[in-house]
């Protein structure tokens, strides 16, 4: 997005430096989850000597979580923390994310239903909360900005989504 | 309101045969199996299936009968009140006001008794939203109608200097009692046509065959059609031809039995601020769609039916009813494209059709023809490897697979027309989307990294409502961004005139 010239005060930026932590914390424990049961598979194949190709083909998908896990982990989150911006106008919402595939998402506030915040046992531990943007086709998510800042944000949507710009029921 | 004031009634005592008729219909398939067809009592097994089926029928006949019985409702000049339920009793009341539209609903067993079944629809979103009288005399549902054309009559009244801007110039002499207008009724050439035109003609072998193994289950057939297969084998090509040639015409006789049931005496009809469909020969019903509920239109264009100028319009209508979730927000079921613009343009004037639409630039077809097509690849796979001998069906396969694509490259166009948006997608059937900047709940714009390299993207539109996402794949990446632009409330819509 490049035509922010004509806009005045808006409430933009990225994602804290913690959200990548917080995110690579939080796809390790799942690609830890996925290792334990491929683990536990080529143990299994091995203990009662299952036929050879379906051996090969468990280390195959130890091999392929171990590779996926360190690349997720170390670019993908990366770039899920990088490549995430926002930009919270008077008028409307703008996201753009994406690690691979790019999203821009354009949101009028008049549109917008609910503000929620929410917060897990890392993203407390962090001190951070997902915002949740929800409208009448669906909801977004702002993932993990620091606690207070969420909170002006949060009450800053919900004022600003009370003006009533246009009366489409 | 105090309850004294209020005069309850009951459904009519009719409804309580109309019920118990329903239960026996749900229950009819196995009934018949085990009453008509194999009616064996000489097992314990057998018998405690038959007391039991029959025990549960008759509780089930018990619980309608006091569900019957339970159910009252009340009207005063402001309110509904319903009491409903056997075990927790409901009491709910619901302000007239709140009350968007009317659907009435005949099915086969309603007509028969001569009762129709309402459901008042508030548009809100909870269960509590809409409620139904499952059986009322006519003019009863005649009156409660009226009561509720009232009711928004005097709304009207009061607050008519705020009303909305957009609906006031279409509708300028509503205030009186809501004139009904007719605006299209369907005739029997039409249903004929659309059912000579519909791709349905082929869908008699499948189920054609599906029926003849599903008997075969039953009573034993016992290779009756291994014989035909013989014959067919043996005779010659004239004879299959005649044979081929009667199934199509059956199955065009059947097709055109269904439509003729399914849309029936169609009538679009509009009534001051509102929309009225009613359709169907057995199964009569009637839907009610308020103008401002309409978030977009949608004109659909089948495969074959394109060859014929012949389209069909449905409304993508804000509402959590079940009724619009199906086809009923369907306004012309199959016409002429000149008569359905007609129409659309007189009545549904808040929506403009644009002139001259955008097509695709010729990169996009490259990243179209491009991609790889993993479900091609995966039935390739699996019949090269297993099934050799049809390889020569996969010629077909990727001829439809890549003839899509083709396709899919001719038909999309899109364009912007001051507030309004229209896109044209799909690649055998195509449809056409029309909505305007302010139904738009949010626009997201995506692109992949092949789409990058080729510097296009997708736009996909939102509306509120079921089925109101609209998407348009691999347009130039400048001008999705001029779609967000002009999607921006900080964009004045003077600005935004539709490209060269």
């Amino acid at each position: 997005m490049s035509d922010i010239e004509t806009v005045p005060a808006s409430l933009s930026g990225k994602l804290p430096i913690e959200a990548r932590t917080v995110f690579r914390l939080s796809s390790a424990i799942f690609y830890l989850i996925g290792l334990v049961i491929t683990g536990g598979l080529v143990v299994a194949s091995l203990y009662f000597d299952w036929p050879t190709w379906l051996q090969y083909t468990m280390y195959g998908l130890l091999a392929i979580d171990l590779i996926y896990s360190v690349i997720d982990i170390v670019v993908f989150q990366k770039w899920k923390q990088e490549r995430f911006t926002y930009d919270v106008r008077p008028l409307e919402i703008r996201l753009h994310h994406g690690i691979i595939t790019t999203h821009d998402v354009l949101i009028p506030m008049t549109k917008v239903q609910y503000v929620h915040a929410q917060q897990g046992p890392l993203l407390r531990k962090y001190g951070l909360q997902t915002i949740t943007i929800g409208t009448a086709a669906g909801s977004h998510e702002i993932y993990a900005i620091e606690e207070s800042f969420a909170k002006t944000l949060r009450e800053q949507i919900a004022v600003y989504a009370r003006i009533e710009e246009e009366d489409v029921v | 309101m105090t309850e004294a004031t209020l005069t309850w009634h009951r459904l009519p005592t009719r409804v309580l045969l109309l019920r118990v008729l329903e239960v026996i219909k749900s229950f009819i398939i196995p009934l018949v199996l085990l009453f008509v067809i194999n009616n064996d009592w000489s097992s314990t097994f057998g018998i405690i299936l038959r007391v039991g089926i029959l025990l549960f029928l008759l509780l089930d006949v018990i619980q309608k009968f006091f569900g019957w019985r339970n159910f009252r409702y009340a009207l005063d000049d402001k309110t509904m009140y319903i009491i409903d339920g056997n075990w927790i009793k409901k009491e709910k009341s619901l302000p007239l006001y709140k009350i968007q539209s009317v659907h009435s609903n005949s099915p086969f067993l309603y007509r028969l008794l001569s009762v129709v079944e309402l459901t008042f629809d508030t548009n809100a979103n909870s269960d509590d939203a809409s409620f139904k009288l499952a059986g009322v005399f006519p003019n009863e549902a005649k009156r409660l109608e009226d009561i509720l054309d009232q009711v928004r009559h005097r709304k009207t009244e009061t607050d008519l200097p705020v009303e909305e801007e957009t609906d006031t110039t279409s509708a300028p002499v509503a205030i009186e009692k809501p004139a009904s207008r007719l605006l299209y009724a369907i005739s029997t050439r039409e249903i004929i046509i659309a059912s000579l035109t519909s791709l349905s003609v082929f869908a008699i072998f499948p189920v054609a065959s599906t029926v003849v193994s599903s008997i075969d289950d039953f009573i034993n057939l016992d290779g009756t059609f291994d014989q035909v297969g013989e014959w067919v084998i043996s005779a010659s090509i004239i004879a299959i031809g005649v044979l081929v040639l009667t199934v199509l015409f059956l199955s065009v006789i059947i097709g055109m039995v269904i439509n003729f049931l399914k849309y029936g005496n169609f009538q679009l009809e509009r009534r001051g601020d509102r929309i009225r469909v009613e359709k169907g020969l057995l199964n009569r019903s009637a839907k009610e769609i308020p103008y401002e509920k309409i978030q977009a239109i949608r004109i659909k264009e089948t495969f074959i039916r394109r060859w014929f100028n012949i389209v069909g319009v449905e409304l993508v209508a804000a509402g959590t009813m079940d009724e619009l979730k199906d086809e009923s927000s369907t306004i012309l079921p199959f016409v002429k494209r000149d008569k359905a613009m007609a129409v659309l343009n007189e009545h549904f004037n808040q929506f403009t059709w644009a002139d001259t639409l955008h097509r695709l630039p010729t990169r996009s077809l490259w990243i179209k023809l491009m991609r790889i097509s993993w479900f091609g690849l995966i039935i390739s796979g699996v019949v090269l490897y297993f099934f050799r001998d049809y390889a020569w069906w996969l010629v077909l396969l990727w001829a439809i697979i890549i003839g899509g694509r083709l396709l899919s490259y001719m038909t999309t166009r899109y364009a912007r027309n001051g507030r309004f948006v229209e896109l044209r997608t799909g690649a055998f059937n195509v449809h056409s989307f029309l909505t305007d900047k302010p139904r738009i709940e949010q626009v997201q714009v995506t692109q992949t990294p092949l789409q990058r390299r080729f510097d296009v993207c997708n736009v996909l539109f939102s509306t509120r409502g079921v089925l109101s996402n609209e998407m348009i794949e691999d347009i130039p990446k400048q001008e999705a961004d001029a779609m967000l632009k002009w999607f921006s409330r900080y964009t004045v819509e003077e600005d935004m005139k539709t490209p060269g």
